[in-house]
């Protein structure tokens, strides 16, 4: 236990390095464009004294390293800053739209898990079968499909040629529990697909490998009926890889949400991230990369500390 | 949003003609619009405000103009209607008197009062209430106000003003708010509430620019529209993907969706549900020279890519029935457009001979093609850049850039190597002055005008249209405009058209000012 502790407190200090490097390089990829903040808030025709005293008062005017110390303390306390454009705070923006981000992220992970690992082991058990290459078709497919296009078309056989499910927009779970399920299904299987396939195949392999070993054949030589050897030997066995990656996966979701949720009208922090860049809002587009890093991050550290914890083989040193 | 269980509308229509003989345009379920709800999906949004005071983006008065108001209204043919203010006409010089309309309640339920006025007047132009209103510009001239009493009021400018009026009607002017409701709040509340008089009451935002749902104001002045009968709410979404706003529309979530790519124009002209009105917006696309430096400051330069621009050719093929021919820098809707202007025309050959007479032959050119912002701007850029290029003594490239880079460079370090560009400029005020202000005498502006020896000349027509009478003011804007052709200010292009897709249900009517709004619409029935 002392171990685990000792790990979990390593990855923490270790995380803390890269939360680090990701708000330092947030703060500088603004440097890197020609757009001057000041002339961003000030008013199109606004004289050159006003566009000064703007720049004054963002503390644009003060040395490069004095704004980035600046900005790292606001950070450290929890201060994403304001909106060039609503002068709302960028907290208040992101904590707005992070909620329906974080909603079509799981249930695209549950989409992924539920379908993948059944159709995994089923492909597994029937190797070389009709049914495996069917599924092996569908996981290539999943897997060379952009999510974007994916989205569009859903869009365009479903709800247009079809008529049923809206093309787009979100409703809240607790405003009408039937159209909230109705909006989630199409961008859930756009932005699931690729991860639904990317499971499949490892559990596919997991599972193939497993079933090779000299346990499952033990098994059988005993008798043990086929399903209970799959389901009660053979997945618990090869989920731990499975598991794992899909926990990482979650932060890739939330960050692949970006195009998304931009074709189908999703309130995210994609939408809001695609709707900063348009509009050159620097602070919410720093916000929204700094959340998302450490999120990454955190998600990596409780993956690794659940790993650690559950799989005995994993060293902790 | 449209529920699962909302009878498609065109299923509904046809069924209904097919009963007695009678349009019937009620559903199933007997209403007009699925779940009593009229949506719109229009653009993405230019800014992540709705307080009007903040943003001069285009996109934002769709939601704006539902609920906010003004002095003096515009209907779809720029003809200037009582709003907020019943009368309005000129004391004296400086000086411009409203009557402004008794009984107007707020949504909150306050009282509108010419305090409201005289405040909104502050709140733009006084940095001292308000540090960075984006339509300070639009005020030109107005100074101040005076409170008569609580129904009237003059609105005060440096002298004798005819932009007055201009600036009190368009969507992009004098917008009315609220003086106690936003004095008992912060910036950052009023970019996500909003409290109007207008016929539509803000209920909900999903910032971000994601939508803006609205509900019918019962204790509106006016005459609601046709369909606020049939209607709970209204939505504005703002949606960046046009594919998904076609969808939409096909799928009949969208009661109106905005700037449909011409691609999806025969799908649309083909559903017995949907349709598209095409309208004149108030955006004049051209190409820029800056004129700060050669081959841009030498006038036969500027003929001659005018010369080599075969306008017809390349809004017949490429535009297909998308532009309207430009020969001036007002387009003809707008105050101060001169029918009697004709265009250049297209003469290569002479084109040539100028190029040699200006010893520019044998030139490199570079064509700045921004695109994502202007309808088919790639497509039409690279026919322009072809034409030029077909010159025997020019070659022309094109730099094609995505107009977020375009507009980097442009607004902020205005490099000397961008010299030669297209660019768009549009603004719902009806006033040819606007354009020739912003864009011509604004000399960091998009035309770099300021080099040109005529400039001052320029100036003093606008100054002087600026003071004379409305009458006056028109004649001097179109002289300003022969002035702009005179000196091939740009390379004339055209006028851009609005792409409004919407279903049938609705007698959409588009305006001249790119406000996509339900407002002026009826119903067919």
């Amino acid at each position: 236990m002392a171990d685990l502790t000792q790990f979990a407190l390593r990855r923490i200090g270790q995380s803390v390095v890269v939360i680090w490097g990701i708000i330092t390089l947030v703060f500088l990829l603004r440097f890197l464009t020609p757009q001057d903040p000041a002339a961003l808030v000030a008013p199109d025709d606004a004289s050159s004294a006003l566009v000064d005293q703007i720049r004054q008062d963002l503390g644009l005017t003060d040395p490069i390293v004095i704004q980035y110390f600046r900005y790292l303390a606001d950070v450290a306390q929890g201060d994403l800053g304001f909106s060039y454009g609503s002068g709302v705070h960028v907290n208040d923006l992101i904590l707005g739209a992070l909620p329906a981000t974080l909603e079509l992220a799981f249930a695209a992970l549950v989409f992924a898990l539920v379908i993948s690992i059944p159709l995994g082991v089923l492909s597994a058990n029937r190797r070389g079968t009709n049914t495996d290459a069917a599924t092996n078709i569908i996981s290539l497919g999943g897997l060379s499909t952009p999510n974007f296009w994916l989205g569009i078309m859903l869009i365009l056989l479903v709800p247009v040629q079809l008529g049923v499910l809206p093309t787009g927009g979100r409703v809240g779970p607790t405003q009408d529990l039937v159209a909230w399920m109705a909006h989630m299904i199409l961008p859930t299987i756009a932005l699931g697909t690729y991860f639904m396939a990317l499971l499949f195949r490892m559990t596919r392999n997991n599972v193939i490998e497993e079933l090779n070993k000299e346990y499952v054949r033990a098994a059988r030589a005993k008798g043990l009926p086929e399903n209970i050897i799959t389901v009660r030997y053979v997945l618990q066995n090869s989920m731990a890889p499975v598991i794992t990656v899909a926990g990482l996966q979650l932060g890739l979701l939330i960050g692949g949400s970006v195009v998304v949720e931009a074709v189908f009208n999703w309130p995210g922090i994609g939408s809001l991230f695609i709707q900063a860049l348009n509009t050159a809002d620097w602070p919410i587009m720093q916000g929204i990369l700094i959340v998302v890093g450490i999120g990454y991050v955190v998600i990596n550290i409780v993956v690794d500390i659940l790993n650690a914890k559950l799989n005995p083989q994993v060293s902790l040193s | 949003m449209k529920g699962l269980s909302a009878a498609p509308i065109g299923a509904t229509l046809l069924a209904g003609c097919l009963g007695n003989g009678e349009p019937d345009v009620e559903g199933e379920s007997g209403e007009l619009f699925p779940d009593r709800e009229l949506n719109l999906a229009v653009a993405g949004a230019t800014d992540s405000t709705i307080d009007q005071h903040q943003t001069g983006g285009i996109q934002n008065g769709a939601a704006s103009t539902l609920t906010y108001e003004r002095l003096i209204d515009r209907d779809v043919d720029g003809n200037m209607q009582p709003m907020l203010a019943t009368d309005w006409g000129r004391q004296e010089d400086g000086r411009f008197r409203c009557e402004l309309r008794e009984g107007v309640s707020w949504h909150n339920g306050d009282e509108f009062t010419a305090s409201d006025v005289a405040y909104s007047v502050d709140r733009i132009q006084d940095p001292d209430v308000h540090l960075t209103s984006d339509l300070q510009g639009n005020l030109s001239g107005i100074t101040g106000t005076e409170i008569i009493d609580d129904y009237t009021i003059d609105i005060l400018s440096d002298g004798f003003n005819s932009y007055v009026e201009t600036a009190l009607s368009h969507f992009l002017g004098l917008v009315i708010v609220n003086e106690d409701w936003i004095e008992d709040r912060e910036p950052d509340e009023t970019a996500v509430n909003a409290m109007g008089t207008g016929p539509m009451q803000l209920v909900d935002v999903q910032e971000g620019g994601v939508s803006a749902t609205f509900e019918v104001f019962d204790d509106y002045w006016g005459e609601l529209p046709e369909w606020a009968d049939h209607v709970d709410e209204v939505s504005i979404n703002w949606i960046g993907e046009s594919s998904s706003r076609v969808s939409g529309l096909r799928a009949e979530e969208y009661m109106i969706a905005e700037s449909v790519p011409p691609a999806d124009v025969p799908t649309i002209e083909e559903d017995e549900n949907l349709s598209i009105n095409t309208s004149p917006t108030s955006r004049v696309l051209k190409i820029v020279m800056d004129q700060r430096q050669e081959p841009w400051n030498v006038w036969e330069m500027r003929e001659a890519m005018n010369l080599a621009v075969d306008q017809d050719a390349y809004i017949n093929n490429v535009m297909d029935r998308f532009a309207v021919k430009s020969t001036q820098p007002t387009l003809p809707q707008m105050f101060g457009y001169d029918p009697d202007i004709d265009p250049i025309g297209y003469d290569p050959d002479r084109a040539e001979e100028l190029i040699e007479e200006a010893g520019f032959s044998g030139i490199e050119l570079e064509l700045t093609v921004p695109t994502g912002r202007f309808l088919l701007g790639e497509e039409f850029g690279l026919a322009l850049v072809d034409q030029i290029d077909s010159l025997s003594n020019v070659s022309c490239e094109a730099d094609i850039v995505d107009y977020g880079n375009f507009t980097d460079a442009w607004g902020t370090s205005r490099p000397m190597d961008m010299d030669f560009f297209i660019v768009g400029y549009g603004h719902p005020s009806w006033d040819g002055r606007e354009t020739i202000q912003t864009t011509l005498l604004d000399t960091d502006g998009q035309s770099r005008f300021g080099e040109n020896p005529r400039y001052d000349e320029l100036q003093d027509l606008f100054d002087q249209s600026i003071r004379a009478p409305r009458e006056e003011a028109e004649e001097l804007t179109k002289e300003m405009n022969r002035l702009c052709v005179e000196e091939r200010c740009w390379v004339f292009l055209h006028g851009q058209q609005a792409l409004i897709g919407h279903n049938n249900v609705l007698d959409y009517k588009g305006r001249r000012d790119e406000l996509v709004t339900p407002l002026d619409s009826g119903l067919n029935q």
